[in-house]
């Protein structure tokens, strides 16, 4: 459990941690995939499936990025997927009441919403920033195990999507939506520099801060990290925030490109995004890990997954292929083998 | 051709008055027309839907916001004016489940065996859709399978998405790149499918949906089912044979089409009927075993429990298990607790032979070779040598499944040995 | 994992400790807002009390019941089984393969086995290759049921034909409904277990401390693999009993078992840091879990708004707890 605390982290130069990322075997991993990829199909490299491919990416990989933050903590969150449809819904329904009260129809015939993007997405963002909070609460200030008190999230958020949305969708197709869901900057999708903006400040901070450094020490040892006077409730509240808050801006990635939101969309992706963080090298006892890991994991299943579809592999054979390439990787790769000191 | 004109004649509101004296006339006579039989009545429920006056069913009506989805939902004739009578229809073995299959409508906008369009050419097509391990899900690839083999230049891919929306949408961008000639989907949801299939349409890939709908208003035909004949049907038959009683409802996902059309209509049809009284209403998302755990509670809570209808097949056998686990399947007002399911599958019909269950309206998935081959007409559309298919295809309403041979509101009912398309695994 | 759970884990390798005995127990929480819900239901609906309520609350929760005491041994050992739905789907299906043959010994015997395989190998992977239990148990929940599928090409089967089979679901053990029964005693015997053997310690010593256990010479590898192995049939025996019981042998069953089963063993006091845990805990979760459904169908709440309720329970039952969390700090 406390395997990293003979791990101090020390600050790598930028340079240093370059290279290290270089020599990684999930690098190897990806080259190999896209090499694989580009002999086998035609389209494999084309423009249009590298942006679908980022597309997804972007998505899975910020809930990644939020999970990842909370395991260096030594904790679990269970509810990014249910945080990410749920902040959207409910931001949608704030919007349409606002809307009511100040004598405006946005939810038109059809249950389209015409009122302002803009409201929608900066309630969207409050609520994941108050998910996070609530869920950061309860397991720092209570001491609710993580895993319990955000399994109850996702449970209660499940059940809040029918209630708030009585099963209807909400369709979201104003050209703010459409512009988030469809934009691209020289064939680089929108939600691809998004994921690379909150990817760029989480590695800044968790790398350059210190902040970050609490966050490690949290993981590493949390009685030493309490002793060291460190506002250990405080930072693991930060970090289901920061959780929180990846998931509102995936919730947004996502539903602008589904153009709608829907109770039971994304069922399940919590645990993709453990999965992801975890091949990432994120330990689940905390303390070990990092963003750009976790990038590299999302990168390498996002891959995969495309490869697989673009080679038509029936579903079966997909799920059987997606298992073994797991195990194998992680089996193969020392990093990300815990070591069971006998 | 006598049908054809038979249908013409058939056709527009008055003609139920029609159909109603010549009723007694013969099986095959009185189920030639039973598509605008079962039309008419929908018009008739639908008409008579805004005076509900039992409280119990108009409240859940009007609380559920039923009125909407029904009003949206499409009811109108046939392509081509074709005319489906029980017994038609190609019999093979399913190319995934390996079982006999004989599907209903193979001669609805038929297709000859042999090349498709331009004979020099392989036409690449894809079929995405969710649930590999559903009975109904299977036996709708099936069908796809079944019209693709038939045709040597068709090259077929079929993805299962798993019920998660976004991954079909990718799986559909996957075949946008890979420059495919046409798309069938069997969409879970509409909301989320709009935009995937919209952007098919506009890379010039045709694509048609199959028994539920997308939110697309650009998607190039829609194969339709009958959820609307089917909730109707529950409620004729269960006013047919009793005035009142209390009913629990297990239900699909809330907002699901199934459930919304279904559901909807079958309170159309007995909101009239002042003795009914609905003491629960359950969503048990197509789980038997959530519906067993429902209607187990439900039967604790209620001593006196009459009806159980079920808004799926999968629905009424975790209702069933759970009333004979129970064991009260015979109590009841009527002596026996009256058991509404949907959904033609052979577990169905063993369960409606032995008395079980006690009516079925059937909802078959043997309807992808329907789309397929409206796909096929698109494509040949786009390369002129066709006229485009019309953008909503409805199938054949289906009458009702019961043990014995019965006349419902002009409608004949089938027995489980008269209904020849049952689907899914053999029941002794 | 976090503070929180270290605490528990002190507290279960000092069970006997003095000032634990004057705090009220956890279990005895549990215990307590079992009896507050039982008495809820009595109030509100007619014959909650009856014997026959009994026995469906009871039924309807025997198989994730004895799932979830599979996964508490698991997760006191310091792991956890995600692939407890695989598992359950994929022994039923190998199962359902043998039906023809009309033999139980057969059916049954290749269902318990393809169990004890899955969990053989989550074990094997986990303990001697070093694999963390959430990746190989992930990976597996895929693979068993993409096996699952391709075995039954998808298909359903039904066991009418094999009486035995349907026993477990319907039939009668020691005057008890079979699934009730087999809830009971394997919950007896697991008791047994983990209280009264040598394995019981070498358990949570493995999950409290494994270097330490390893130190005073405690197989930990072995405790590991027999604990999947142990969830492995458990979980294929759950998903008998429930097939049994629907007749209805089906490879797209129990989806999402596994966060049901890890809820009803963290709700039952297991730390999913490992060393903590008890299977009357993780017995009284699953029937609290029970009674909350249970009574929320008979008063006909919505299921959407019982996910939302379900939810609050499990935190009424285990906020109480922190300031005993906050004592041990």
């Amino acid at each position: 459990m406390s395997a990293s605390a003979d791990h101090p982290r020390p600050r790598p130069s930028l340079f240093a941690s370059s290279l290290r990322i270089a020599r990684d075997p999930l690098v190897l991993l990806i080259l190999a995939i896209l090499v694989l990829g580009s002999l086998t199909s035609e389209y494999y490299l084309t423009m249009r499936n590298l942006e679908t491919l980022l597309r997804f990416m972007a998505v899975i990989g910020l809930l990644s990025l939020g999970v990842t933050i909370v395991m260096l903590t030594g904790r679990i969150d269970l509810s990014v997927a249910a945080i990410m449809v749920f902040s959207v819904i409910s931001a949608v329904v704030f919007t349409k009441l606002l809307g009511g009260w100040i004598g405006e129809r946005w939810v038109v015939r059809g249950n389209s919403f015409v009122g302002p993007a803009s409201v929608v997405f900066l309630a969207t963002l409050v609520v994941g920033c108050v998910l996070g909070l609530m869920n950061g609460i309860g397991i720092a200030h209570f001491k609710v195990s993580s895993f319990i008190m955000t399994l109850v999230t996702l449970t209660a958020l499940r059940g809040g999507n029918y209630i708030l949305t009585d099963g209807h969708p909400y369709y979201l197709q104003s050209d703010a939506f459409r512009w988030v869901g469809n934009a691209d900057f020289l064939g680089i999708p929108f939600s691809f520099l998004v994921f690379c903006s909150v990817l760029a400040f989480l590695a800044w901070l968790m790398g350059r801060t210190n902040f970050g450094r609490h966050v490690y020490a949290i993981g590493g040892n949390e009685k030493a990290a309490i002793y060291a006077g460190l506002k250990t409730n405080r930072i693991v509240i930060l970090t289901f925030m920061i959780s929180g808050l990846c998931s509102a801006v995936a919730g947004i990635l996502f539903t602008s490109r589904l153009a709608s939101v829907d109770a039971p969309l994304a069922s399940g992706y919590e645990l993709t995004a453990i999965a992801i963080a975890v091949i990432g090298g994120t330990a689940l006892s905390g303390g070990v890990g990092s963003p750009w890991r976790t990038l590299l994991a999302a990168v390498a299943f996002a891959a995969g997954l495309n490869l697989l579809s673009i080679w038509g592999v029936s579903t079966w054979y997909q799920n059987l292929a997606i298992g073994l390439t797991l195990l194998i990787a992680v089996g193969l790769s020392p990093a990300s083998r815990k070591r069971l000191q006998l | 051709m006598l049908s054809t004109n038979r249908r013409q004649f058939l056709g527009g509101a008055a003609s139920l008055a029609v159909v109603a004296p010549w009723a007694k006339v013969g099986l095959a006579q009185e189920t030639q027309g039973v598509h605008s039989i079962l039309n008419d009545l929908i018009r008739q429920y639908a008409a008579a839907a805004s005076s509900m006056t039992n409280p119990s069913v108009r409240d859940l009506y009007e609380q559920d916001g039923f009125q909407d989805y029904l009003e949206a939902y499409p009811v109108g004739d046939l392509v081509d004016g074709f005319v489906w009578e029980p017994g038609m229809g190609a019999e093979f073995e399913g190319p995934y489940s390996n079982l006999p299959i004989k599907a209903p409508f193979t001669d609805y906008i038929p297709l000859d065996e042999g090349p498709v369009l331009d004979p020099d050419r392989t036409y690449r097509i894809g079929f995405v859709f969710h649930g590999f391990n559903h009975p109904w899900l299977i036996s709708l690839a099936d069908t796809v399978a079944w019209e693709a083999a038939r045709h040597p230049n068709i090259e077929l891919e079929v993805i299962d998405a798993e019920f998660d929306d976004s991954r079909m949408g990718q799986v559909i961008d996957t075949w946008i790149t890979r420059q495919f000639d046409g798309i069938v989907l069997w969409p879970a949801r509409e909301a989320p499918m709009g935009p995937p299939v919209d952007r098919a349409i506009e890379a010039g890939i045709p694509v048609v949906s199959l028994d539920r709908r997308t939110s697309s208003s650009a998607i190039s035909s829609e194969v339709l089912g009958n959820f609307y004949a089917n909730g109707l049907q529950q409620g004729l038959y269960l006013k047919h044979v009793v005035s009142e009683g209390n009913m629990v409802l297990n239900r699909k996902d809330l907002g699901s089409t199934a459930d919304s059309i279904r559901t909807g209509a079958f309170l159309q049809a007995i909101g009239n009927t002042d003795g009914f009284e609905i003491v629960g209403n359950y969503h048990t998302n197509s789980q038997r075993s959530l519906a067993f755990d429902a209607t187990a509670d439900a039967l604790q809570a209620n001593s006196q429990f009459d009806i159980s209808f079920n808004t799926g097949g999968e629905e009424a056998l975790g209702a069933l298990g759970a009333i004979e686990e129970a064991g009260r399947l015979n109590s009841g007002s009527s002596g026996k607790i009256i058991i509404l399911a949907n959904d033609d599958a052979k577990e169905i019909m063993a369960n409606i032979r032995s008395g079980a269950i006690d009516m079925v309206a059937p909802y078959t998935p043997l309807i992808g070779d329907v789309g397929l081959r409206a796909l096929i007409r698109h494509i040949g559309a786009n390369e002129g040598r066709n006229e485009a298919p019309p953008r909503l295809i409805i199938t054949p309403n289906l009458p009702m499944v019961t043990r014995t041979n019965m006349t419902i509101e002009g409608v004949q009912t089938l027995t489980p040995d008269e209904w020849l398309y049952a689907y899914g695994p053999a029941v002794e | 994992m976090g503070l929180a759970e270290q605490s528990t884990i002190q507290r279960v390798e000092n069970r006997p400790r003095l000032p634990d005995r004057l705090v009220v127990g956890p279990d005895a929480i549990r215990a307590a807002v079992l009896i507050v819900l039982l008495a809820a239901g009595a109030l509100l609906t007619p014959g909650y009390l009856s014997l026959e309520n009994f026995r469906i609350l009871l039924m309807s929760v025997a198989a994730v019941g004895i799932v979830a005491y599979g996964m508490t041994l698991v997760v006191i050992s310091g792991e956890i089984d995600l692939a407890v739905a695989g598992t359950a789907v994929l022994s039923a299906i190998v199962g359902a393969t043998l039906l023809d043959t009309g033999s139980p010994v057969l059916v049954i015997g290749a269902t318990l086995v393809t169990g004890l395989a899955i969990g053989l190998v989550n074990g094997v992977l986990t303990a001697f290759v070093g694999i963390p239990s959430l990746i190989v148990t992930l990976a597996m929940l895929g693979i068993s049921r993409a096996v699952a599928n391709i075995i039954s090409r998808g298909q359903a089967s039904y066991p009418d034909s094999v009486a035995a089979y349907l026993w477990f679901g319907n039939g009668k053990l020691l005057g008890l409904p079979t699934p009730i029964a087999l809830l009971l005693s394997i919950g007896a015997l697991m008791v047994v277990l983990t209280r009264f053997t040598t394995f019981g310690p070498a358990l949570y010593a493995t999950g409290g401390n494994t270097k330490a256990a390893v130190l005073s010479g405690i197989r930990a590898r072995s405790v590991k693999l027999s604990v999947f192995m142990i969830c492995g049939v458990l979980a294929a025996t759950g998903g008998m009993i429930e097939s049994a019981r629907l007749s209805y042998i089906n490879p797209a069953a129990f989806a999402g078992l596994e966060l049901e089963a890890l809820a009803i063993t963290v709700l039952g006091g297991a730390a999913l840091a490992g060393g903590s845990g008890s299977i009357l805990g993780t017995l009284l979760a699953a029937l609290i879990i029970g009674v909350v459904n249970n009574l929320l169908n008979q008063l006909g709440v919505s299921l959407y708004t019982q996910r939302v309720v379900t939810a609050l329970v499990i935190l009424a039952v285990v906020l109480p707890g922190y300031k005993r969390r906050q004592i041990a700090k």
